[in-house]
C-alpha cells in the first residue's frame, strides 16, 4: 500500500463496499426467520445480515441484490461476500454469485506534521473547499480518479475511492501538496 | 375596372370587374352577377402566415409567483436588519432570483427556501468582503445550520462564483459590538467599551490561532470566550473574576454556548504556559490561575517572544530528558519510569529503548512531543487496532458446511423463536389496549 517516496506513510484501509446479484428472488421473511444474525426491516424492504468471520454486513433486496460492507481488504469482501451467497444457497434459494464489484473504498492515512488549511485552500482553490462552520476538514475532490480527500488540520486525510489502486493514487497526489502547507514547528 | 383574364364560370362574358363588399374584395360578372372569385381574407405569404402559438400571442411577461416575491421582501428585509449598502442587497436579490428558478431549487420547500433566502445573503456579503458568519444568518432566519450549510454548498456551484474566505478576526469585531457591556446597560464597575474588547479579543484569537485552537472548530464558541477573556482581564477585579461564563452571557445579553466553556479552559491553559515565561516569574514557581488573567495585558503585547521561549524551554527539557534516559541506560540501571516522566506528559516505553518510540503512531507521537499541538491529538482516542491475520485471503476459498450451518436456525430454534416473537406481540397488544 506504500508507495515509493513515503517509506513511513501508512495507508489504513477502514472500509471497503462491494455489491453482487444471486439471480434469483430472495425471500426476505424465510431468511429473517430461519437466518441467524439477521435484522429484518419491512419499512425498507430489506434483511442485515452479519457475518462473523470475515466482519461484515450485507444488506439484502428481495430483488437478488446484496450490498456487503465493513470489510477492511478487497480479498476480505470477497470472501465474505462468497460466505454469504453460501448461506443463502443452503437456506434453499437457488444462488448464483455473479456481477460482483468493489464499489468504495475508505482509507484513512496520518501525516507526520500539521496543516495549515487556509493556505491549501487558497492555494488549490476551485478543487479545495474549507467551510469551517460546516465540517472541520478541507474537501479535496480529484475528478480524474474519482477520489475525495477529506484534510484535517491535525494532519490526517481520510481518502475514498473507487478502488484500493485510485486511493494509494490520490495520497501520491496529495502529498506534495500537503507538504507545501506544512505548519512548521516553530511560529 | 376589370382585370384581365378573369373569365365568368357561368356565362362565359369577360366583363368581370372588381367589387368591394364590406372591404372584402370580390370580382363580379357584370353580365350575370355571379361572383368570379373572392380576395383572401389573410395576406398570402410572409409571416403573418406562419401558425402562431396561443400561447405567443396571449402571452402576459413573466410574473414572479408569489413565494418569490416574499423571497426577495426577505431578502431585503435581511439586508436592512444587517444594514448592508445598496449595492450589495441588489446583488442578493440577483443571486436570488437567479437560483429561484434554477432546476435544484425550484422544488423545494419552502424551509429551504428561507434558508436559501440567508445563504443568498450570505454570499453577496463574502463576494465584498463583509464579515458575517454562517452562524448569525442561522440566528436569524431560525433554522437547521445544516440544511443552511447544505443549501449554501449548493448555491456555490449553482451560481458558479469563487468566494473569498472571511478570517474570524474580521467577524470578531462586528460580534463584540452585539455584547451590550456598555455604562448605559450595566454597572459602571462592569462596563467596557466595545473597541477596547475588540483590540484585546483580536489578540487573543491571533494567539489562540497560533496554538492551534481555532483550526477547523466552530468561529462563534471562540469569539465568545475571547472576549469573556479579555473583558476578565482588561479590568481584573475579584467582581471580574468571579464571574462565570453563565453569568457574561446573561449580563451582556448574548445566547449562552456551552463549546465556549471548553474554549475557555483551552485559551487560560495556553495563556498560562506562556505566563511561565515571564522574566519576573521564577523558575521552578508555578504560576497560579487566578494570576494569569492578571498578566494577560504583557503576555499578549510580548507573545511572539513568549512563544519562541516556551517553545525553547520545551525543546531544552525534552533534550535534558533524553540525555539522562541515555546515561542510565547507559550505567545498567533501570530508572522508575515516574521520575523520567516531564509535566508535559511525554510517552516513553518502559525498556527506555528510544528505537522503540519511532515505531509508535508518527501522529500521536509528534503531537505529545509539541508544546502546543490541536487538542484532539494531545488527548488522543484510543482505537482498538485489529493485527492482520488475513494475509493469506483469496476469493476462492473452501466454505465449509459446518461453518454455513452456524449461521442458520435448526428448525428447533425457528419454533421457538416464532413463539416468543408471538408471546411479545400480544404482551404489547394488552399493555397498549390497558
Amino acid at each position: 500500500m506504500d508507495s515509493g517516496n513515503e517509506d513511513a506513510l501508512d495507508i489504513i484501509i477502514t472500509n471497503v463496499v462491494a455489491t453482487f446479484r444471486t439471480r434469483c428472488h430472495l425471500n426476505l421473511r424465510t431468511i429473517a426467520l430461519e437466518g441467524v444474525n439477521v435484522i429484518y426491516k419491512p419499512e425498507v424492504g430489506k434483511v442485515l445480515m452479519k457475518l462473523r468471520k470475515p466482519k461484515i454486513t450485507a444488506s439484502i433486496w428481495s430483488s437478488g441484490k446484496i450490498i456487503c460492507t465493513g470489510a477492511t481488504s478487497e480479498d476480505e469482501s470477497k470472501v465474505g461476500a462468497r460466505r454469504l451467497a453460501r448461506t443463502l444457497q443452503k437456506l434453499g434459494f437457488r444462488v448464483r454469485f455473479s456481477d460482483y464489484k468493489v464499489v468504495n473504498v475508505l482509507a484513512v492515512c496520518s501525516m507526520p506534521f500539521a496543516i495549515r488549511l487556509i493556505d491549501f485552500t487558497k492555494k488549490n482553490r476551485p478543487i479545495a473547499s474549507y467551510e469551517p462552520e460546516l465540517h472541520p476538514a478541507a474537501t479535496y475532490r480529484i475528478k480524474q480518479i474519482k477520489a475525495t480527500v477529506q484534510v484535517f488540520s491535525t494532519g490526517s486525510i481520510t481518502v475514498t475511492g473507487p478502488n484500493v489502486q485510485n486511493v494509494a493514487t490520490a495520497v501520491e497526489q496529495v502529498y506534495p501538496l500537503l507538504f507545501e502547507c506544512q505548519k512548521p514547528l516553530r511560529k | 375596372m376589370a382585370s384581365a383574364g378573369r373569365t365568368c364560370l357561368q356565362c362565359g362574358s369577360d366583363r368581370v370587374e372588381e367589387d368591394d363588399l364590406y372591404s372584402e374584395a370580390q370580382w363580379v360578372c357584370q353580365d350575370c352577377g355571379c361572383v368570379a372569385a373572392e380576395g383572401r381574407l389573410v395576406t398570402d405569404t410572409g409571416e403573418g402566415t406562419a401558425d402562431v402559438r396561443y400561447s405567443q400571442t396571449t402571452a402576459v411577461s413573466k410574473v414572479p409567483c408569489r413565494n418569490q416575491i416574499k423571497g426577495l421582501q426577505r431578502v431585503r428585509a435581511l439586508c436592512r436588519i444587517l444594514r448592508l449598502s445598496s449595492v450589495m442587497e441588489e446583488l442578493a436579490e440577483d443571486f436570488y432570483r437567479r437560483s429561484y428558478s434554477h432546476a435544484s431549487f425550484l422544488r423545494l420547500s419552502l424551509q429551504k427556501k428561507e434558508a436559501l433566502v440567508g445563504c443568498c445573503v450570505l454570499v453577496s456579503c463574502r463576494l465584498r468582503n463583509w464579515p458575517i458568519a454562517m452562524g448569525s444568518i442561522t440566528c436569524l432566519l431560525e433554522t437547521d445550520p445544516a440544511l443552511v450549510g447544505g443549501v449554501y454548498q449548493e448555491l456555490l456551484k449553482i451560481l458558479d462564483v469563487d468566494v473569498p474566505k472571511t478570517s474570524i478576526t474580521d467577524i470578531l469585531e462586528a460580534h463584540c459590538r452585539e455584547y451590550k457591556l456598555g455604562s448605559a446597560d450595566v454597572p459602571e464597575e462592569l462596563a467596557e467599551s466595545s473597541k477596547d474588547l475588540a483590540t484585546r479579543s483580536v489578540a487573543l484569537v491571533e494567539l489562540a490561532a497560533d496554538s492551534w485552537i481555532v483550526t477547523g472548530r466552530h468561529p462563534i464558541p471562540i469569539m465568545m470566550a475571547s472576549i469573556f477573556l479579555s473583558w476578565q482581564s482588561l479590568k481584573p477585579t475579584k467582581i471580574r473574576l468571579k464571574y462565570s461564563l453563565n453569568k457574561f452571557c446573561q449580563l451582556s445579553k448574548m445566547p449562552m454556548n456551552k463549546t465556549a466553556m471548553t474554549r475557555v479552559a483551552e485559551m487560560k491553559e495556553v495563556l498560562w504556559k506562556l505566563g511561565q515565561e515571564l522574566p519576573w516569574q521564577r523558575v521552578g514557581e508555578e504560576m497560579a490561575p487566578v494570576d494569569v488573567l492578571r498578566n494577560v495585558a504583557d503576555i499578549l503585547q510580548h507573545r511572539y517572544a513568549l512563544l519562541r521561549a516556551a517553545l525553547q524551554t520545551h525543546e531544552e527539557t525534552l533534550q535534558t530528558h533524553k540525555e539522562t534516559h541515555k546515561e542510565t541506560l547507559g550505567t545498567g540501571i533501570q530508572p522508575s519510569t515516574e521520575d523520567l516522566r516531564p509535566e508535559q506528559g511525554e510517552l516513553k516505553s518502559v525498556t527506555g529503548d528510544s528505537d522503540e518510540e519511532d515505531s509508535l503512531a508518527p501522529a500521536a507521537h509528534w503531537g505529545k512531543r509539541m508544546l502546543f499541538a490541536p487538542p484532539c491529538v494531545r488527548h488522543p482516542k484510543i482505537r482498538r487496532v485489529d493485527t492482520a491475520e488475513r494475509a493469506d485471503v483469496n476469493g476462492d476459498e473452501e466454505i465449509s458446511d459446518s461453518e454455513i450451518d452456524s449461521y442458520i436456525r435448526t428448525p428447533q430454534e425457528m419454533r421457538d423463536y416464532v413463539q416468543t416473537q408471538n408471546a411479545l406481540l400480544s404482551e404489547d397488544a394488552q399493555s397498549k389496549g390497558e
